[in-house]
Formats: structure tokens, C-alpha cells, sequence
């Protein structure tokens, strides 16, 4: 059984935010809600002293605290592990934005399609792709499940100009996410969180 | 900067004053029916009737879809969402029935019995949005035993106190037990309380929230609110009427004013000062942070 | 710049958003935006043409996925040519700069469309062989670089000189020329030898202007024009050091500045930008870094949150005049000595 899952290798991400601007451009969320997310910070103290990276989407999880969370069966999880929302079912509780310990989820404010990034003069893009979500519910990333079940990588892989992601079957020994995990050392987003990650992350060289 | 884009510790923004009043309003109208139906007070049963109805409609202003609320109990294996949307529906379906027919003679003998039901729902529903709030598991203020029975303990004490104050100023038969039954509630309230903050853990999420209520912005709300007028008056009131030093109409209503507002503020507090843990990683950055330090 | 754009006597604006420079326009004629255009050449051509480091040639087409009636600008430019009376000249102007050849020339008489040049321009490159239709199909026109063209040291004798010697004549040259026009002109630095000389703000922190202000680009941000972009300036909003002075921290607090407030930049001649302040290790105690992305305040910029702005505005800081030019390449100092301060209105 496939069990999609992403390696973002620390060591090559130059930072550039492409992948939050190619999501943006695939899916279309709404002002404010990016699935993709690069956080910046330093590390060090002058002069040896460097910025990091951390690029961070949904984590797909083994054990989704979202899911469970939801009284409507609206967030669900496939087989091959990516955790998705049906617009139409949910009711815009919000419990497994609140739930959620990496803050993957996104509640789509009431009036916010509407207004869109022009205040209320909706663009030909927006009015597209607006169209797929749903006022006053949660959306989140899931991983581009329509590419992928056509066979294609997820936006933010495929746009990468530092091949930094890598997306593939967990499950698959031979897959390209299978042998970085086995021949580098690697780290999940708060692990303690007992949520069992499937985006994991290459250490970022410490020279 | 959205908050989504900190990299340490976050506090939780979804839920807000709205949801509180949502919490507060069924966890102060099961209380004040449990207590109510115990001391037989009639109108405040109905009166409690009202608080959860409040914490309804607070909930469906809350939805973002509330013409789709009725999906809210499909989890109910799963998800406290669904559980308390049923206990409350069966709460409030048993005590308005109850309500009702005891007006119509010929099914009136099903009142007692109606309300039996009621009674028993309320109970899940004190402790609902303790459960919920203990449910989100990524947010350490809220795990543990102790917030469920915080917030129980707090819609118990609220209840009690609402009694015993109508009962003071509109009810000239004595109930003797009602004034150390509400004492000790409030005494239990305190104790769950602290309890729940004491043994929250030393976590980075919720050390900022213990801060944020001790000394930041919520200091107002859970210092002064939840303890100093939610707690400490109505006990002070409580206990000068106990020695019989006391035993004004007054300071009844201030009590119960006070520990209502009280009941709010510490709801609001503990929900607004969750907090995630940083999402960054500490580890994989050591090694170059202790390079800089030796330099 | 405001009052320089104030003395043209008339202003055309071609453009798809209003800017500033269009805001004193006389006239503004829209046109398409990228997503609306034909045109060859998008790439960055010397990035993948003249490196070395590629197998093959290869230059980009950019192909309009959306038709809401604008004009490209070309076709805009094509149509006041005609009128204006210098199509001739504009379409030999189009033969040179593309380079067309043989068949595929422009005729001086008569008009082409930007369709057409970009036609004529893909079969004068291929010698005949595509058709726009065959490069639309891949997105890109390429072909694979002789052995020559991919290790051009191995076949070239090249010497690298050390010596310029022809820069003693230049400087003689422009002494000449400069001297019968009456324009002073300093040719000292013709020097046939490399030479350094101090920027010059360089060991001068009299009056408190201690720090060099430097500018760099966000990756995500071109120039300010990526500010018509409301998502990246979007991500810009939520990122750290997009929009904001960045200030050392040690630097910082000698000076008694925080995180987050707003500070006074100021440089030698009074001109003051004021913005948020970042603290950072990642930077020399005595820089103070900005990005060169902010400063819009044009009125079509799209909507954003009250109280935010494009972030500061770098170009603020720059003199341009002779004592900041490098006479040998034109350059004006890009690293100019600044002061800082709190900024009066304090934290933002």
C-alpha cells in the first residue's frame, strides 16, 4: 500500500520561497492562507552567524490529530495517507484547525472569497480558482492529491529550483524519499506531538 | 506577520470570546440545573433552560456552516465535538419537554421523569468543554485530568451560588445544606483550578501561557476575573454568611454577579491563553549554536 | 525623481499597471501583462545561452494563457510608428536588433504585428526549419552547442592582460573632449593598473554617519514592480526581513534600539527614510541593510492591511552626483555612510 510522504533536505533549500508562490498559484487560497510556508530564523552569533530555513506544509500524518478530532467525518485520510476536507461536509468548527500542532489548517473567513486580494473586484484567476473552496470551512494542503493521482508531483516538489523536496511512496524501499531517509539523518516537526510525521526533514549542516 | 508564520510559540487564536460564551453558557445552565433541581427551584430550571440555549445559539454563530450543525454527531465514537453536541441536544430536548408537559394534564406525570433525563445529561455536559479543550492534544495547558474538572467544578460553583442567592433574596423556606454545599463547590472550583495550572507541566507552550495569565495580558482575566471575583469574593461573602456575620441581600447578588463574570473570565482565559509548542526543532541547530558559543 | 518626471514636456506611459513614473504620464495606454503575452526571448538569455555550463541553446517562449483584450506593447508601439510617420524606421530598427534575415526582414512599408515578428524571428534563428506553432509546442526553442561553443578556452589563444595600457589613451581622449566642452573632469583614474580608491563616505564617521548602508534583492521581489503582485507581497508581509532596516544587534543596543521599532536612517545630505528595524546577527556591525523592493506608493498598488506599507524605499539614500560617481564605469556609490536614530512616532 502507498504511503505518499516528502523529504525536504535542509542542506539544499536556498530559501526562496518558490514553493510558497507555486502553491498559491495551483490551488488559489484565499488571502492569508498559504499551505506552503517557509519560516526563517538564524542561528549563531555574529560572525558566525547564517539564516536556516524551514519550509513546512502539512505533515501528512500517520496519527492526524485533525482527523480525529472532527465531529463530521468532513477531514478524512486516505489509504495512501494524505489527509484531505470535504468542502461539503464540513461545518467550519474549526477543532481540527485548533487540533492541529503545526497550524496546517485554514479557516476560510466568511466573505473572504468575495473579497479576494482586490477587495471585492475578483480577478479571472480568482474567480477560477476561488471555486473550489467553500466559505466558512478549513482547507489545507493535500499534497496536490489531484496531480498526484494523475501521476504528476505535488506543485511545491515540482517547482523547486534547489530539488530541496522530494516526494514520494514511504512505503517503497526503493523509492527516491526511502533511500535519502535511509542515507542521511533526519528529523519530524515535533515529534513528542505523537503524530508521526510524513514530511521529514534532512539535517542542515551544522559547518 | 500572521501568526502562522511564528517559528516558537504560538497561542492558539481560533477559538475566542464566542466560543467561551458558548462554554460557559452550558456549563453555568447545567450547573445551575443540577443545583436547581436539588433545592426545587422551578424558575431557575428554566432559567438554566436559557443559559444553554445561549451557548447554543453562541455555537452557531461560531459555525462557519451552521445550516450543516445537524452533521455535528456523526463522530460521536470519536470526536467530543459530536459528544457534547448530542449531550446537549438530549439535554436541552428532555428539560424543555419537561418544561412543557408538565402544563399538559394529561401527560403532566411524565415531568418528573423527563427531568430525571435532563438531570442526567447535564452532568456529561459540565465537563463537555473541558473534554473538548483536553481533546486538542497539541495544546498542553488543556491536557490532564484537571481541566475537565476545573470547568465542571467552575459550572458546579455557579450554579450553587446562583441558587443560594435566590433562594437568600426570593425564597423564605430554609434549605439548610444549600449554604456549606455551595461553599464547598467553590472550595472544590479553587482546587481543581489551581491544580490544573500546577500540574500543566513546564512545556515552552505552556510556560508562555501560565505567564500570559499570571502577569501578561490575561492577567485581568483569570487573576482578577477568575480568582479574585470568580473565587475569592463569592467565598468571602459565602463564608461571612456561614459565621453569620453577613447576611445581606447585597452581597448575595455581588457574590453571584461576581462568580458568574468570574465563571466567564477564567473560561476565557485558559481559552486564549493555549499555546502550541515551537514547530522548530531545537536539535538539529545545536551543533552550529554551541560552534558560536566557544567562539 | 518626482520633480525630474514634473520637466518632460510630455510623458507616454505603456504599462500594465499604473506605477509611479505612469502616475505623471500625459497619456497612459494599457497593455498586457506576462500572463497575457507573445514573446520570444523571456528567459534571462545570457543565463542560458552564453554559459558554458548548458549542452544546448535555449531561449524560452512565453505564451499568453489568458486573452482579456489588452495590446501587447509592441503591437501599441507598431501603431504610433505608422502614425507618427517612422514605420520605416522601426521596422529596420526590428531587423537589427532581432537580427532577421533574408525572408524573414521586416519590409519598411508595411506593418507587422508582434505575432509576426515573433514568427519571423523564430524562422530566421532556425533558418527556415519552425514554425511558431512548432516551438509553441514545447514552450521553447533549442539547439545543441558544438563541442567549440561548450569549451571555447580549449580553442581560443587568450591572453588575460594585466596591463591596460589603452586606458591612458581613453582618459587622454575624454581629457580632450571634456576640456572643449568646459566640463571639468577628473581623468586620474585612467591607470593602465588596477588601482583602489575609497568610496566616499569611506573612514569618515563625523556627525554620527558611521554605518554603510547596503542593499540587496529578496528572492521572491523584483526591483518594486513585484509589489503590483499582491501574493508576493503577501510573503513579503510574512517575512522577516522583507520591507525592514536590518540592524546588527550589538549595533543595536549601543544605539538603544529594539526589535521592531521604528528607526530614522539618515544620510549625509538630510535625506531620511524611516521603517521597522530588524535585529540580526547576519549582519557587519557597521551595516545597516535594506532590500531594494519597497518604496511603491503608487494608488493602483493592490489593497493592503491599514497600516502597513511597501517597505522602505532605498533608492532614499543615494546621492546622485559627481562626487558619488565612479568617472571610470559610471557607477554612483551604492554604499552611502548613514546615521540612525529612533524614529518619533516609536514602536510601530
Amino acid at each position: 500500500m502507498t504511503r505518499w510522504g516528502m523529504v525536504i533536505d535542509l542542506q539544499t533549500c536556498v530559501g526562496c520561497h518558490s514553493c510558497s508562490a507555486a502553491c498559491k498559484a495551483t490551488n488559489g487560497t484565499p488571502p492569508d492562507i498559504f499551505f506552503s510556508r517557509v519560516h526563517e530564523f538564524e542561528s549563531g552569533v555574529y560572525p558566525k552567524a547564517r539564516r536556516e530555513f524551514l519550509p513546512v506544509l502539512c505533515n501528512h500524518c500517520q496519527n492526524p490529530p485533525c482527523v480525529e478530532v472532527c465531529p463530521t467525518g468532513a477531514s478524512y485520510q486516505r489509504e495512501d495517507g494524505i489527509v484531505a476536507v470535504k468542502a461539503d461536509v464540513c461545518i467550519g468548527c474549526r477543532s481540527c484547525a485548533l487540533a492541529c500542532p503545526y497550524d496546517h489548517r485554514h479557516y476560510v473567513e466568511p466573505g473572504s472569497l468575495k473579497k479576494g486580494y482586490f477587495d471585492g473586484d475578483l480577478t479571472l484567476y480568482e474567480l477560477v480558482k476561488y471555486d473550489r473552496w467553500t466559505e466558512g470551512t478549513v482547507i489545507k494542503c493535500d499534497f496536490c492529491m489531484d496531480r498526484v493521482d494523475e501521476g504528476l508531483k505535488p506543485a511545491c516538489v515540482e517547482t523547486c529550483p534547489a530539488e530541496a523536496r522530494i516526494f514520494g511512496d514511504l512505503a517503497d524501499p526503493k523509492s527516491d524519499v526511502s533511500k535519502l531517509l535511509r542515507e542521511n539523518e533526519s528529523f519530524t516537526l515535533l515529534p513528542e506531538a505523537g503524530t508521526k510525521p510524513c514530511v521529514y526533514y534532512i539535517k542542515p549542516s551544522t559547518e | 506577520m500572521t501568526p502562522k508564520y511564528l517559528t516558537g510559540v504560538r497561542f492558539a487564536n481560533h477559538f475566542g470570546v464566542l466560543e467561551t460564551l458558548s462554554f460557559w453558557g452550558e456549563g453555568v445552565g447545567a450547573g445551575l440545573f443540577i443545583a436547581a433541581v436539588l433545592a426545587g427551584e422551578r424558575f431557575l430550571e428554566t432559567a438554566a433552560i436559557a443559559f444553554v440555549g445561549i451557548a447554543v445559539l453562541a455555537l452557531l454563530v461560531h459555525l462557519g456552516n451552521p445550516q450543516r450543525s445537524w452533521r455535528a454527531v456523526r463522530r460521536v465514537g470519536n470526536a467530543w465535538v459530536s459528544r457534547g453536541t448530542l449531550m446537549i441536544g438530549l439535554f436541552l430536548g428532555f428539560a424543555v419537554s419537561g418544561f412543557i408537559v408538565q402544563f399538559i394534564a394529561p401527560v403532566a406525570s411524565f415531568a418528573p421523569l423527563l427531568k430525571l433525563a435532563a438531570f442526567v445529561c447535564a452532568i456529561p455536559v459540565l465537563i463537555y468543554a473541558g473534554m473538548l479543550l483536553r481533546s486538542m492534544r497539541a495544546i498542553r495547558l488543556w491536557g490532564g485530568p484537571y481541566l475537565p474538572l476545573a470547568f465542571g467544578a467552575q459550572a458546579v460553583a455557579s450554579g450553587f451560588t446562583v441558587v443560594w442567592t435566590y433562594v437568600k433574596l426570593f425564597d423564605a423556606v430554609p434549605r439548610p445544606w444549600l449554604q456549606p454545599v455551595t461553599l464547598g463547590s467553590l472550595l472544590l472550583c479553587a482546587a481543581f483550578s489551581a491544580l490544573h495550572v500546577a500540574r500543566a507541566g513546564k512545556s515552552a507552550g505552556v510556560r508562555a501561557s501560565v505567564e500570559r495569565m499570571r502577569s501578561g495580558d490575561l492577567r485581568g482575566l483569570f487573576v482578577i476575573g477568575g480568582w479574585l471575583l470568580g473565587i475569592a469574593i463569592p467565598l468571602a461573602i459565602l463564608t461571612l454568611a456561614q459565621a453569620n456575620l453577613e447576611d445581606g441581600a447585597i452581597l448575595a447578588l455581588v457574590a453571584s454577579f461576581c462568580r458568574l463574570y468570574g465563571d466567564f473570565a477564567y473560561r476565557n482565559a485558559i481559552v486564549r491563553a493555549g499555546a502550541y509548542e515551537p514547530v522548530v526543532p531545537t536539535a538539529p541547530y545545536a551543533l552550529f549554536r554551541k560552534v558560536s558559543a566557544a567562539k | 525623481m518626482a520633480e525630474y518626471l514634473k520637466k518632460f514636456a510630455f510623458h507616454l506611459s505603456i504599462v500594465p499597471n499604473i506605477d509611479e513614473t505612469a502616475e505623471f504620464a500625459d497619456i497612459i495606454l494599457p497593455t498586457q501583462t506576462q500572463l497575457e503575452r507573445l514573446d520570444m526571448g523571456a528567459n534571462n538569455i545570457p543565463d542560458t545561452m552564453g554559459s558554458t555550463a548548458t549542452e544546448e541553446y535555449c531561449i524560452n517562449l512565453r505564451q499568453p494563457v489568458v486573452d482579456i483584450g489588452n495590446r501587447h506593447h509592441v503591437d501599441v508601439w507598431v501603431d504610433i510608428a505608422e502614425k507618427a510617420g517612422f514605420l520605416g524606421d522601426f521596422n529596420a530598427m526590428v531587423n537589427y536588433f532581432m537580427e532577421l534575415q533574408g525572408n524573414f526582414q521586416l519590409s519598411p512599408e508595411r506593418k507587422y504585428s508582434n505575432r509576426e515578428m515573433v514568427e519571423r524571428w523564430i524562422g530566421s534563428m532556425s533558418g527556415g526549419r519552425l514554425t511558431l506553432d512548432d516551438v509553441a509546442k514545447e514552450g521553447r526553442l533549442k539547439w545543441k552547442k558544438s563541442v567549440q561553443e561548450r569549451y571555447p578556452r580549449h580553442f581560443y589563444r587568450a591572453r588575460i592582460p594585466l596591463y591596460y595600457e589603452y586606458h591612458i589613451d581613453a582618459g587622454e581622449m575624454i581629457k580632450n573632449v571634456t576640456e572643449n566642452l568646459g566640463i571639468p573632469w577628473d581623468v586620474s583614474r585612467y591607470k593602465p593598473l588596477p588601482s583602489w580608491y575609497p568610496g566616499p563616505g569611506y573612514g569618515d564617521s563625523s556627525g554620527g554617519f558611521e554605518l554603510y548602508a547596503v542593499s540587496y534583492k529578496q528572492t521572491f521581489k523584483t526591483a518594486t514592480f513585484s509589489n503590483f503582485n499582491p501574493w508576493l507581497v503577501e510573503l513579503g508581509r510574512n517575512h522577516p526581513l522583507a520591507g525592514k532596516i536590518i540592524l546588527n544587534r550589538r549595533t543595536a543596543e549601543r544605539f538603544g534600539i529594539s526589535e521592531g521599532e521604528r528607526i530614522r536612517v539618515e544620510n549625509r545630505r538630510g535625506r531620511v527614510l524611516e521603517g521597522e528595524v530588524h535585529l540580526s546577527e547576519c549582519i557587519h556591525p557597521e551595516c545597516l541593510g535594506m532590500d531594494h523592493n519597497g518604496g511603491n506608493w503608487a494608488k493602483s498598488l493592490p489593497p493592503r492591511p491599514k497600516g502597513t506599507d511597501s517597505g522602505v524605499h532605498f533608492g532614499e539614500l543615494l546621492d546622485y552626483d559627481m562626487k558619488n560617481l565612479d568617472v571610470m564605469d559610471g557607477a554612483f556609490e551604492a554604499s552611502p555612510k548613514v546615521r540612525v536614530s529612533k524614529a518619533a512616532g516609536g514602536r510601530k
